[in-house]
């Protein structure tokens, strides 16, 4: 599976075309991902691990967190449901009493109510056309510097490592910076690969999890390599010969199943 | 930004320069079982399923009709070169059975949606959330099929007539590129009379495309240039009589997300740029 070389879908291909050239002159190559790899990032959104401790970390008050927990769900969770909802809230809940700690299942909370902050000021472009615009400082600042510990130093990593790895990525795509989205996918991917792998002989769940986030990692990695690489729906698939040797149009298992699903429910 | 772009065009070896590494994660996808949800009857266990399934359609829509030198060899066709364009009238002839078939296995995939995530094709106004995500993914899967002939007249000299099979396809792609531009915008902007309307209408809109929203607006530039190029094409022309007012609806809806120094802020000028060169090609034709 990856990206086809050659193929001529892509935006960039469009504005370099010769036609664009005579009617409406030359664009440097290169220019999207230059743009976006220029642009100022507020030290709050730092991908630099600190060395933060428990103390540092914010105070999780129910009252003011949780309506960003029910926006987390509200508007988050419908679109990539890798979090079991009352699994969550239990995490969530220890947290409120017990405090926050450098770990990833604190990481996690923060990443959801940093998700939660950023969906429900997105729509203020008071706030969100700013170009220092962080919403959830606190909660995404202490976030990235867990997860970067973890990622770069532990070798021991749990299901919240992902997990927290693809919500802050997804948390990038709301501020429409799709570089750092993609670079904490790419973590996210390596890290549950990491995790699968010594999963195999493990029991139900955990396994079962981390099959389903594979499948979302999968999905992701795909679209935001789209977005940085060809800026152009779908060049993500599988590498070249596969399909065609199974005939011109082979029906995927996917298709199957979602044929299924749907008949069932229609 | 692009690098099998540059390979094709420049031929550069810009391919090397901008790799993006994969993370490797495609190795194991096959090996692992396909996932089990909780509960297979909620809506976003339907919009996972219908994208996954839709994107496995349109990696056959690219290895078919824009894939390697490989693909081009098995359907008869030379290998696309740095300074030809990927089809000239004749090869499109050979890929038009290809395409017909991948439309039909759209529409296909487009009438099996579930109810809980399908919208009325006919009546798109009214659909907001995963019904309107579904509708784009539609919409944007039709531009990809119908696209090379689209391209293959916008390139072809002013002397060469379109033939009447391809003018008919540009019709098609031309068609579609409004239909996901208006669906976007509606999107983008939600209606300005009624505050409380707005504010959920416009949360709910907008909430539900942010994870793909600079995807959309690539997707709405790519749609808004191929309508440019075709409002300029002596041939084309007269199917986009109101390119003027869909480039300000862009510019429009795209404004306040051009923060400064971002790639929509490039893209916003770059609307704003073929915007008025187009009024003055116009004016000339």
């Amino acid at each position: 599976m990856s990206i086809p070389i050659g193929h001529t879908t892509t935006t960039e291909y469009m504005l370099h075309m010769n036609r664009v050239k005579t009617l409406f002159g030359e664009f440097p190559p290169d220019l999207f991902i230059r743009a976006e790899s220029k642009r100022h990032m507020p030290h709050q959104l730092s991908f630099v691990p600190g060395t933060i401790t428990a103390s540092q970390l914010p105070i999780l008050d129910e009252a003011g967190t949780y309506p960003l927990v029910e926006a987390y769900f509200r508007h988050v969770h419908v679109e990539m449901p890798i979090l079991d909802k009352d699994q969550f809230l239990g995490l969530y809940d220890y947290h409120t009493r017990a405090g926050l700690s450098v770990d990833c299942d604190s990481a996690l909370c923060l990443a959801v109510l940093a998700l939660g902050s950023a969906a429900l000021e997105q729509v203020d472009p008071t706030k969100s056309s700013s170009p220092y615009w962080v919403p959830g400082a606190d909660f995404i600042s202490s976030a990235l510097q867990i997860l970067m510990n973890e990622y770069l130093l532990s070798f021991c990593p749990t299901i919240t490592l992902p997990q927290s790895l693809i919500l802050i990525s997804k948390y990038f795509g709301f501020l429409l910076r799709p570089l750092q989205s993609w670079k904490l996918i790419h973590m996210a991917s390596t890290s549950i690969q990491y995790l699968n792998s010594r999963l195999v002989n493990a029991p139900g769940l955990l396994y079962l999890i981390s099959s389903i986030l594979i499948r979302y990692l999968f999905e992701i990695e795909a679209k935001l390599l789209q977005i940085i690489m060809s800026s152009s729906p779908v060049s993500f698939y599988y590498h070249g010969r596969r399909s065609i040797q199974n005939g011109l149009f082979p029906d995927s298992i996917w298709m199957t199943t979602f044929m299924l699903t749907s008949t069932a429910v229609i | 930004m692009d690098d099998h772009f540059y390979a094709d065009i420049d031929g550069s070896d810009l391919i090397a320069e901008h790799h993006l590494p994969r993370s490797g994660i495609e190795h194991v996808i096959d090996l692992t079982p396909f996932p089990t949800f909780p509960n297979h009857d909620a809506q976003e266990t339907h919009v996972f399923l219908a994208e996954l399934s839709v994107r496995r359609l349109l990696n056959r829509v690219h290895h078919t009709m824009y894939g390697s030198d490989w693909t081009r060899r098995s359907l008869g066709l030379q290998p696309a070169s740095s300074d030809s364009p990927s089809y000239d009238f004749q090869s499109l002839s050979t890929i038009l059975n290809v395409s017909q078939e991948l439309d039909r296995q759209l529409d296909n995939w487009f009438d099996l949606l579930p109810r809980t995530i399908k919208p009325n094709i006919n009546d798109p106004s009214r659909y907001t959330g995963p019904k309107l995500n579904m509708l784009h993914r539609f919409h944007s899967a039709k531009d990809i099929i119908t696209r090379p002939f689209l391209l293959c007249a916008i390139d072809s000299s002013p002397e060469n007539d379109v033939p009447p099979m391809v003018l008919k396809q540009c019709e098609a792609s031309i068609a579609n590129c409004r239909a996901y531009l208006d669906a976007s915008e509606r999107r983008l902007m939600g209606p300005s009379s009624c505050a409380e309307i707005i504010i959920h209408t416009y949360v709910h809109n907008i909430l539900h495309t942010q994870p793909e929203l600079i995807f959309r607006f690539l997707r709405m530039f790519s749609s808004i240039l191929l309508l440019t190029l075709g409002s300029v094409c002596p041939a084309l022309a007269h199917l986009v009589p109101d390119i003027d007012t869909l480039q300000k609806n862009t510019i429009q809806s795209i404004e306040r997300f051009a923060v400064d120094g971002s790639l929509m802020q490039e893209i916003h000028g770059i609307i704003i740029l073929l915007h008025s060169k187009t009024r003055v090609l116009r004016r000339a034709m």
